[in-house]
């Protein structure tokens, strides 16, 4: 069972499963490095938009990215609370 | 002329680079056939005359956004000799996704590793020799803000010239996916009229991830055509062995190669400790914190624009409505020369520059807080109450903007991504109440409601806000239906905006508003002029605009007893209606139209108005005035963003909105027994 990034706890590391989005919007999500596989911490929990980071724990880079998704943007993003 | 073109991400420090480069010779345009903006500058490197365009800040190369095709086209077609890709090396593995991306198009690059200063705030710095050799291209460090490194640029960018371009296979997509790769690409080199269309093997790329903008061109050869569809053959023969959708495949094999060549050039010089950024994210992000600390902020914002801009405004009405107004009157030039130039083309300029000074600091305010970052975070913090109306976070600058000014507030609307909700943002953005309103409002408040002044101009601004509102999901759920695409936007971390960078951008905004509104305000004030000093009869001669009577029978006069009808209800009489006439051109006019009317000067307005209006119909008048058709400048800036007729659109349903929302006022006055 997958839960909408949306839904994740504030603080949690999640894994992201799949993206329920057609080819444009998957695109454009993976452009900016949310694509299957990809390891996120939850800085904001919804209800309501969610910031995300890049942890250091999953990714390269050292300095964390941060990312805004609209609700209904985090609601097509299914993930594993890890 | 020699080209190089600047590709990025947004946030990288792109524009400033741009600015050192052309140290501000540069000038705006449209990309053909679209409303984004191109940027063109001038730069000279070794004595060499070189053309510099800003491509629009993109993540990647895909043909689903317009910035992206855009950047992809020029490429294409224009062949600039050298593109520099600016990386942000405080968010290497991102940019790195486009440099590969870039790279792949065989296209002479110079990589220009960026903000280096915020990498190493962050503890940890970028060894960019070594990102030379991986990426096969030179590797220039700067800091744009600082302009550092900016003659290190310069020479890279003559080296490069110097050289050709040539496609790198850095990522590697699998060896089936690569076998499919290089059978497309040995077709395509074996047509020469194929061959000089796009780099092949980048070609062959696009055509697996069923790239229509390819496809549709190559289709335009009869040899194009057999190689889109052997394209397609291969593409599900290869989603039938991958299990995945090819496209998402790329991306991934892409993203992949990103990150590796990110891991292995960044050197951790000291551990990652709780940021500066970190710290003042969870304050100014908060759930309960966030919106009144948003909230504020624009307020100060606005606080600080009205409060400084005072004296300058002050000075330009002394100068246009005073000094230079009287000097033409009092000169030896025929009276409708005189006339011409005083009461028209002098007033209507004055009454564009009085508003300069404002919005100039608007400008400057909210230019400084992107800089910082902060319009970003207010972007989340109040995209969970923009989402309610079916609108984003994105919205939220051109709103804000709106209050100043909607000329602005309706270019600002560019960069939403979603086309539903920019259209929506576009039509709405009018009814927020621009500062060209409020000399009403107080006029009118002050004759009637003194002691509340305050409360029912902010009562007018909150109206004004909740219908914007309002009707954007009334939009959303009739002309614009359909999902919104969602709302994604990146939170760069804090930083120290540069001074040039602000003040470049500042610059730019109100140029482009003085641009927009100068000359249709102009046209309009110039019309108005002619309708009240010409009338059935011929010609009546300026001092209709200082005799009442005479005025009555101007055509302006004429069109206000023919709308008194219209106004009945209201109870406005035919002088407040053709006032309303003179605001169509831009709204702070009213008050002087209706002091010419009256017969009295604007001092005197107030004991005037109490003739012949009462506290209600003076507020259903405030409401009409916040509502109806907005003015020229604004209808001008709807048609240029979204055509005529959305324009069209806009006058009418303000309109209709305005008689609405005034008779309302009327009629629930009524029973409430107040008039």
């Amino acid at each position: 069972m997958y839960a909408p990034l949306a839904m994740a706890p504030e603080g949690s590391y999640v894994v992201v499963e799949e993206i329920r989005a057609g080819p444009g919007l998957a695109r454009r999500l993976a452009e900016l490095g949310i694509m299957k596989g990809v390891v996120l911490r939850v800085v904001k929990s919804g209800p309501g938009p969610v910031i995300v980071e890049r942890p250091l724990e999953g990714g390269s880079s050292p300095s964390p990215w941060r990312l805004v998704l609209g609700l209904g943007m985090a609601m097509k993003v299914l993930v594993r609370v890890s | 002329m020699v080209k190089v073109a600047l590709a990025g991400n947004p946030n990288v420090g792109k524009s400033a680079i741009f600015n050192e480069l052309t140290h501000g010779r540069a000038w705006v345009g449209n990309w053909p056939g679209v409303t984004v903006e191109k940027k063109v500058g001038r730069a000279k490197i070794n004595g060499l005359d070189l053309e510099v365009v800003d491509l629009p800040g993109i993540y990647g190369l895909t043909a689903y956004t317009v910035d992206e095709l855009i950047a992809r086209n020029y490429i294409v077609e224009e062949k600039p000799d050298v593109v520099v890709d600016i990386v942000n090396a405080s968010n290497l593995e991102r940019n790195l996704y486009l440099t590969l991306s870039l790279l792949e198009m065989g296209i002479n690059l110079v990589v220009d590793l960026n903000m280096i200063d915020i990498a190493e705030s962050q503890g940890y710095r970028v060894d960019s020799s070594k990102l030379s050799r991986l990426l096969g291209v030179p590797v220039v460090a700067t800091v744009a803000t600082k302009r550092l490194g900016i003659d290190g640029l310069r020479k890279a960018i003559a080296e490069a010239l110097k050289r050709r371009g040539e496609a790198r296979r850095i990522v590697d997509y699998g060896p089936k996916v690569e076998e499919a790769v290089a059978r497309l690409q040995s077709l395509i080199e074996s047509r020469p009229e194929l061959r000089s269309l796009y780099n092949p093997r980048w070609a062959a790329i696009k055509l697996l991830e069923g790239d229509q903008n390819v496809e549709e061109r190559m289709r335009g050869y009869a040899s194009g055509v057999e190689v889109v569809s052997l394209a397609g053959e291969l593409r599900a023969m290869l989603e039938e062995e991958l299990g995945v959708d090819l496209e998402s495949w790329m991306v991934e094999r892409r993203y992949e190669a990103a990150s590796r060549i990110a891991q292995a050039c960044l050197v951790q010089v000291k551990p990652r400790a709780l940021t500066f950024t970190d710290l003042v994210d969870t304050v100014v992000t908060h759930k309960v914190l966030g919106i009144p600390l948003a909230l504020t902020t624009f307020y100060m914002i606005f606080q600080f624009a009205f409060s400084v801009s005072a004296p300058l405004s002050t000075l330009i009405d002394w100068l246009f409505g005073g000094l230079l107004y009287d000097a033409v009157k009092g000169s030896a030039l025929p009276e409708l020369v005189k006339s011409l130039i005083a009461d028209g083309l002098i007033t209507g300029i004055g009454s564009i520059l009085v508003f300069l000074p404002p919005i100039a600091f608007l400008f400057l305010a909210v230019s400084a807080l992107e800089d910082v970052g902060y319009m970003a975070r207010a972007a989340f913090v109040v995209d969970r109450v923009m989402y309610r109306f079916k609108l984003s976070g994105r919205s939220m600058i051109p709103l804000i903007l709106g209050l100043g000014c909607n000329v602005p507030a309706i270019m600002a609307a560019r960069p939403i991504e979603d086309e539903n909700d920019r259209k929506a943002t576009v039509l709405v953005a009018p009814c927020i109440s621009c500062s060209a309103r409020l000399p009403v409002y107080v006029v009118l408040a002050g004759a009637f409601f003194a002691g509340y002044v305050g409360s029912v101009i902010l009562g007018m601004y909150v109206l004004g806000v909740a219908v914007a509102l309002l009707l954007a999901l009334v939009f959303r759920k009739t002309l614009f239906r359909g999902p919104s695409t969602g709302f994604i936007m990146e939170l760069p971390p804090y930083m120290v905006p540069s001074t040039s960078n602000v003040a470049i951008k500042t610059w730019e905004r109100t140029k482009r508003f003085l641009y927009k509104a100068g000359t249709v305000i102009l046209l309009g004030a110039m019309a108005v002029w002619l309708l009240s000093v010409t009338g059935p009869s011929g010609y009546l001669g300026p001092s209709a605009l200082e005799d009442p009577m005479l005025l009555e029978s101007s055509w302006m006069g004429i069109l206000g007893h023919a709308l008194e009808a219209v106004f009945k209800p209201m109870g406005w009489d035919w002088r407040a209606a053709a006032a309303l006439l003179f605001g169509f051109v831009a709204k702070e006019v009213v008050v002087g139209a209706m002091a010419i009317m009256y017969g009295v000067s604007e001092e005197g307005l107030s004991a005037a108005l109490r003739s012949s209006f009462t506290p209600l119909t003076s507020l259903a008048y405030m409401t009409f005035v916040l509502l109806y058709v907005p003015c020229l400048a604004t209808v001008a800036a709807i048609k240029g963003e979204l055509g005529w007729r959305y324009a069209a659109l806009a006058i009418a349903y303000e309109l209709a909105l305005a008689y609405v929302a005034a008779l309302s006022v009327i009629g629930l006055g009524l029973l409430l027994g107040v008039s």
